[in-house]
């Protein structure tokens, strides 16, 4: 309900201040507006297993679409806000949501200030998940950003801290600490994917009690090299959900840390990145009335854990290739256990600066992030997905 | 030995004096040094070392593209990439841009507080002047 009125609020004040640009007031002068906007749009294709939904016959409820306005009233302060949906295949469906609203006080180089719903710093890229046009490949390491749990670590409500510090000649050193709170929407993909993980397929309630964590990122002396260390505490996530089939009611709490180590060299033609994601998970879920043979709770005990090495060639100004390799572990002590190693290949053409065709190709063995519910004839080993995208920006 | 330190130059950088600093009449700095020019077209900062806010301008002119790599090791496509990360994700709004030199300082002379890295300091206009990049 709260996220809907925020929604709401954004929304005409979105559409509000772009009709004012139009018009050009000298009030609106004076606040600096500005508006930009992406829409992309895809095709997914995989071959032996469904993935994120029914893939196999390949689908194009693949797209996204944002707009924002940002507003500079006066110097060092920036107010802005963002309404974006997706769909990707079974997840979403284009509900839009706030993705961001803030205001912005940059006292000075060293210190920032970040105030209302923002994105979370972790790993060198989940605050630009959503942005097609920021990235050559078209998915980001589904094993260390993941795809279906977006929701839970894109962004809170709370409050940043954060800034750059210059280190003289050992490079310098940019930070941020924030804390927040979430209620997500029992509409979005979020639910669904909660849903799937066997809480009961109608979700009352999702929330965060509070979520607290930072980044620090070294840019050293040599130039383009970068080192990145993050990381999130969740504080009692908590669901709220009914299983119409077995006729139970549920109740989950858990507590959830992630931490992220990232390292990136910047080249003028080629950018190499490998990352690192470590998720720890405890809680448990109760069931009323319990389960015959597993009594009425289930322990939750999460250990997710996942890698890649990317490389990316900026052959042109128009023209980009990219290579990487990924694993994820279901749990990283028994790296024997549930898991997926993939190889992927990418290119993009930007045939103009703002407009981009993208073609992936995806090669996996493994199972970790199929699901039985989109396999019933079966799940294989060895699988793989072609993706095109297109993206437009403003 | 000298091959690869030849190719190490070659893909690493460019020597800062491929580039130019152009400021709006109203920037009290009178020299920036390398690393805060990049630090700024970077947006990891926006004040200049005195405080001031700064407003920044990007020439998307192809002369420009080297200065702008012998500062940042990126090209003005790769940097406005950057840029669309900082605006999309709520970390930034997007630097004035400009198609050629001379946009570019007209802009800069035009706007207070503005600042531009082109290759070379040639017919600037009144209203703007130079500033010394200091290799650091």
């Amino acid at each position: 309900m709260c996220d809907l009125i925020w929604y709401r609020i954004s929304l005409c004040g979105i559409f509000g201040m772009a009709l004012a640009t139009a018009e050009e007031t000298n009030w609106v002068d004076q606040l600096n507006l500005e508006t930009h906007g992406f829409a992309s749009f895809g095709y997914l294709d995989t071959s032996h297993n469904n993935w994120l939904g029914q893939t196999r016959d390949g689908t194009a409820e693949f797209w996204e679409v944002g707009a924002n306005v940002i507003a500079r009233p006066m110097d060092r302060l920036r107010i802005g806000a963002q309404v974006f949906a997706r769909d990707l295949v079974k997840y979403d469906n284009g509900n839009p949501t706030l993705d961001w609203a803030y205001a912005d006080y940059r006292l000075m180089d060293a210190i920032g200030i970040q105030a209302g719903r923002f994105k979370l710093p972790l790993g060198l890229y989940n605050e630009s998940l959503d942005i097609d046009a920021a990235r050559t490949s078209i998915f980001l390491a589904p094993s260390v950003y993941a795809l279906r749990s977006r929701d839970l670590y894109i962004s809170t409500d709370g409050a940043k801290i954060y800034g750059l510090c210059d280190l003289n000649s050992a490079g310098s050193f940019e930070y941020a600490a924030f804390v927040g709170a979430k209620e997500f929407s029992t509409k979005d993909g979020f639910a669904t994917y909660i849903s799937e993980l066997g809480v009961g397929d109608k979700i009352h309630e999702m929330r965060i009690n509070y979520v607290a964590g930072g980044m620090c990122h070294w840019h050293t002396p040599i130039a383009g090299l970068g080192f990145r260390v993050s990381g999130v505490y969740a504080d009692d996530f908590y669901v709220d959900a009914y299983d119409t089939v077995n006729v139970q009611d549920t109740e989950t709490h858990a507590d959830y840390w992630s931490g992220y180590v990232s390292l990136i060299y910047e080249m003028p033609s080629i950018t190499l990145v490998t990352e690192y994601l470590r998720l720890r998970g405890r809680g448990e879920t109760l069931y009323s009335p319990g389960i015959p043979g597993f009594g009425n709770r289930i322990e939750i005990r999460d250990n997710t854990e996942g890698a890649y090495i990317s490389a990316t060639w900026h052959v042109k100004p128009w023209l980009e290739f990219y290579g990487a390799l990924e694993g994820a572990w279901v749990d990283a002590n028994d790296r024997d256990g549930t898991r997926a190693y993939s190889w992927i290949v990418a290119a993009n053409v930007m045939p103009l600066q703002h407009w981009s065709l993208k073609l992936e190709y995806r090669d996996t063995y493994g199972t970790m992030g199929i699901y039985p519910s989109d396999n019933t004839g079966g799940i294989a080993y060895h699988w793989q997905v072609l993706a095109l995208k297109t993206t437009v920006d403003f | 030995m000298r091959l690869f330190l030849i190719i190490l130059m070659l893909v690493v950088g460019q020597s800062v004096n491929a580039a130019v600093v152009v400021v709006h009449s109203s920037v009290v700095q009178s020299e920036i040094t390398a690393d805060q020019a990049r630090d700024l077209l970077l947006g990891r900062t926006n004040t200049f070392e005195n405080g001031q806010n700064v407003i920044l301008v990007i020439c998307m002119d192809e002369a420009a593209d080297g200065s702008i790599k012998a500062i940042t090791g990126r090209s003005a496509n790769l940097l406005l990439r950057g840029w669309k990360r900082l605006v999309f994700s709520g970390s930034g709004a997007m630097p004035m841009q400009s198609s050629t030199v001379s946009d570019a300082l007209a802009l800069v002379a035009r706007t207070p507080r503005a600042m531009v890295v082109l290759p070379e300091a040639k017919d600037v206009p009144s209203g703007c002047r130079v500033i010394k990049i200091l290799d650091k």
